[in-house]
């Protein structure tokens, strides 16, 4: 119906000669084309746009999907569109308004609305379409749970605009699926009679929908003690033969998972690999795996299984298909049907699966069909201010153009909100560890390796969330080690790998900064009260020099807690000791959010109190020749405000084409 | 890389006493010969664990045991063999490989969609997390 009233031109004349061709039974010999498209995993990209960096990004969002979808439209007579979940949940977009502003009963979602308009037939429910909890996913969904715990409304909310399909989550009070397991979607379509004729029809296409039994662990807090999952394998069994007697010609299944050739268990993630072998499926429509299938040159484990022919697109000769995720492409399977008088009959080898990219051969991507932004420019907007709604002030300019050289201005409120994490947590937690300092670590993201944009630079004034974002770029997780002297300074020391070994003899140019040692590995603390030297004409391992705490230096035995992130904590960049085996705080919170909550709770950040703690110093040392590191030209006043005297641009154009200037230390000073 | 996971899992199955090991087990076990913790650190034995560990199924071990792999840790250095084990624990969405896999990715989209999935997985833990503690 929906899809009627956005095209009906086209379906005018096949409008007019509905009561006829729908009265008659179908001839036998009578053919048509269906195509079955799939969108997976679009996590609230609705439009191309990054809502951190606050800048188009093309390589996402339904809106350039729904061009894709457009020209299936036009070159197949007849397509299903389904989408097969975690549609609602996965961006600033889903976050605002589901937390933040969510919709009124009477609203739709954002993704919805697009969905909407682009004529979904049916779709089904990804694990992260329960992470707002069940009663937001029943709103939003037009449905009315009964559950425990769940307020039952007296009407249902709008819904989405198309049927949602999920057989095997069911409720603890009624026993029965939350949701309707299958539809028999009655699509009418454009066929050719045994003479080639073009004729009218109705194919009965079934759907019914699947999801990750895992999502019961995954949403506990929402989920435990209302709802319970079955497997998909015993959910299909049941339901399949059911939607046969009830007509359906085709019947799709739309299975929020991947595969897996582990052994079947109800409660196993990825339960497709088994699903497929399941009589009476005729296309499989897989995600949340985030991979492309078919796909001849994928790697991928679960698409090197046997019976898995991820060149034809198939798992034990089903059709299959799975969307990548964001909207970047759409999954077509292509059926040709022939009716034998009695029914439909799929053309088996004459299936054909593929996807299609919004990104074009050239790299560019397909233009984005401007009615979705359309459709939820308010609600775009809204997202956009909230990211830029201010959380604290800044009184200085927080930068990484001289992380390398000593400027702590981008890293010492990112230190800051780790150790008073930490300490608190200790507090509520941990009171074993009461006496032990607390120290934090933390690296500049962003050193110009892509050139100059490619840097922290956060000017003074308010901070908003998307300022958090270029503070704290990666998606991290707060961790935090239990570490001794040693180890500390075997850390310190790895990380002092960012430089090069600097010879105070020689006479010609010498590159401070090692390029080969990542930026973000450079791991500083910030603390007034750890102090540290770096010896750059020291070779690797013998660097740190000085180290002291409270003006005393630090003895082999005496521990620290530090805080860091996940990445280093488990092993990322292969620092000494570190490795899982000293995480005594795993936190399920962001560095990022940490950051955030302790600017909200600061307010205001200052150069004196937050952006001047220099822990560490190179050791001074006279060089015959200059010692020289690269940046964007101009920024000698950043230096200067950061209290770094020994620093002076000396050619605006380095030479190596990325538009950053040379300059050099004085390390004498 | 498939080739490389294959043979190891046949070796593994072969030899009944690894098959055995329980592969949380063998994780801690290896991080306690690598750190010298209640022991004097062995890089050998290390290595021999974790790589138990790994094939397992651990993806905490494979991403150690890509790390000693990569840098000649408690064996020679094998290139591949580290990669494929990093490839391995990102497919599992280990979040660290995901991340550590976007960092070294030169194409900057596909190193955008590596650290989407790193962000992805990590929330996944946080989840789980968040329920044990609600539980706990």
């Amino acid at each position: 119906m929906t899809r009627r009233s956005f095209l009906p031109l086209r379906l005018l004349p096949l409008v007019a000669a509905l009561p006829a061709a729908q009265a008659a039974p179908v001839p036998a010999g009578t053919h048509a084309t269906l195509a079955i498209l799939e969108t997976t995993d679009i996590h609230a990209n609705v439009v191309g746009y990054d809502y951190f960096r606050l800048a188009d990004d093309p390589s996402l969002g339904l809106d350039r999907t729904a061009t894709l979808i457009a020209q299936a439209r036009r070159e197949f007579p007849n397509t299903v569109l389904l989408d097969n979940g975690d549609t609602i949940q996965g961006s600033a977009l889903g976050d605002y308004q589901a937390v933040v502003a969510p919709v009124q009963c009477g609203q739709l979602l954002g993704v919805h609305k697009a969905m909407k308009r682009l004529g979904y037939d049916g779709g089904s429910v990804g694990n992260h379409d329960f992470n707002y909890g069940l009663a937001f996913l029943g709103q939003v969904t037009g449905s009315r749970f009964e559950v425990p715990g769940v307020a039952r409304p007296a009407k249902a909310c709008a819904g989405p605009g198309f049927p949602v399909v999920l057989a095997n989550v069911y409720s603890v009070t009624t026993h029965k699926p939350l949701f309707a397991p299958y539809r028999i979607v009655e699509k009418r379509v454009r066929a050719e009679d045994a003479h080639g004729r073009p004729v009218e029809a109705t194919i009965k296409v079934g759907i019914i929908g699947f999801t990750t039994p895992t999502i019961l662990s995954w949403d506990k807090r929402w989920l435990d003690g209302r709802v319970y999952t079955e497997g998909v394998v015993e959910t299909a069994r049941r339901y399949i033969p059911e939607m046969r007697r009830k007509g359906a010609d085709v019947i799709v299944a739309i299975s929020h998972g991947g595969l897996d050739a582990a052994p079947y268990s109800p409660a196993m993630e990825n339960g497709n690999y088994y699903l497929a072998q399941v009589p009476g499926i005729d296309a499989l429509l897989m995600g949340h795996a985030h991979q492309l299938f078919p796909n001849p040159a994928s790697m991928v484990a679960q698409f090197n299984l046997p019976n898995v022919d991820k060149v034809r697109g198939t798992v034990f000769g089903v059709p299959a298909v799975m969307a990548n995720l964001w909207g970047k492409n759409l999954g077509v399977i292509r059926f040709e049907l022939r009716h034998d008088g009695k029914g439909w009959r799929i053309e088996r080898d004459r299936a054909v699966v593929e996807t299609r990219a919004t990104q074009q051969a050239d790299k560019s991507y397909v233009d984005p069909d401007p009615a979705v932004m359309d459709l939820v420019r308010a609600e775009h907007e809204a997202t956009i201010r909230w990211v830029r709604t201010p959380v604290g002030s800044t009184d200085f300019r927080m930068s990484t153009y001289f992380a390398d050289v000593g400027d702590p201005s981008a890293l010492q409120v990112v230190n800051e909100a780790q150790a008073a994490y930490v300490r608190d947590y200790v507090k509520a937690n941990l009171p074993q560890y009461r006496d032990v300092p607390v120290l934090s670590v933390s690296a500049a993201f962003k050193t110009g390796a892509a050139g100059p944009a490619d840097y922290t630079d956060v000017p003074a004034g308010s901070l908003a969330l998307n300022n958090a974002a270029d503070l704290y770029l990666y998606p991290n997780a707060l961790y935090a080690v239990k570490v001794d002297g040693t180890g500390l300074k075997a850390w310190l020391e790895k990380a002092a790998n960012r430089f090069n070994t600097i010879d105070p003899a020689a006479t010609g140019s010498q590159e401070l900064v090692n390029a080969g040692f990542a930026g973000y590995n450079f791991d500083t603390v910030t603390d007034p009260g750890l102090r540290y030297e770096i010896d750059v004409t020291q070779p690797p391992g013998r660097r740190i020099r000085n180290l002291q705490w409270q003006g005393k230096p630090v003895g082999a035995d005496q521990v620290f807690l530090v805080a860091t992130n996940n990445y280093r904590a488990s092993g990322g960049g292969n620092f000494p000791g570190l490795d899982g085996s000293r995480t005594v705080i795993a936190s399920p919170d962001t560095n990022r959010d940490v950051l955030i909550a302790h600017v909200r709770k600061q307010q205001t950040l200052t150069r004196t109190a937050d952006g001047s703690a220099r822990s560490w110093r190179f050791t001074t040392v006279p060089t015959a020749g200059p010692v020289v590191f690269h940046a964007p030209p101009g920024k000698v006043d950043v230096a200067r405000a950061a209290g770094l005297d020994n620093v002076a641009e000396l050619q605006a154009d380095d030479g190596q084409g990325k538009g950053l200037a040379l300059y050099v230390i004085d390390l004498s000073k | 890389m498939k080739r490389i996971l294959m043979a190891a899992m046949l070796v593994a199955l072969a030899t009944t006493a690894v098959a055995a090991t329980d592969p949380a087990a063998a994780l801690r076990l290896g991080l306690a010969w690598r750190n010298g913790i209640g022991r004097a650190a062995d890089p050998v034995a290390a290595r021999r664990c974790l790589r138990e560990a790994a094939e397992g199924g651990e993806p905490a071990a494979m991403f150690v045991l890509a790390h000693m792999l990569a840098d000649g840790e408690g064996g020679p250095p094998d290139a591949a063999a580290a990669r494929a084990w990093l490839q391995e624990a990102a497919e599992r969405d280990y979040p660290e490989a995901l991340q550590e896999r976007a960092l070294t990715e030169p194409d900057p989209q596909r190193a955008d969609t590596l650290m989407r999935a790193a962000a992805h997985a990590l929330a996944h833990r946080a989840h789980a997390a968040r329920n044990a503690a609600d539980q706990g």
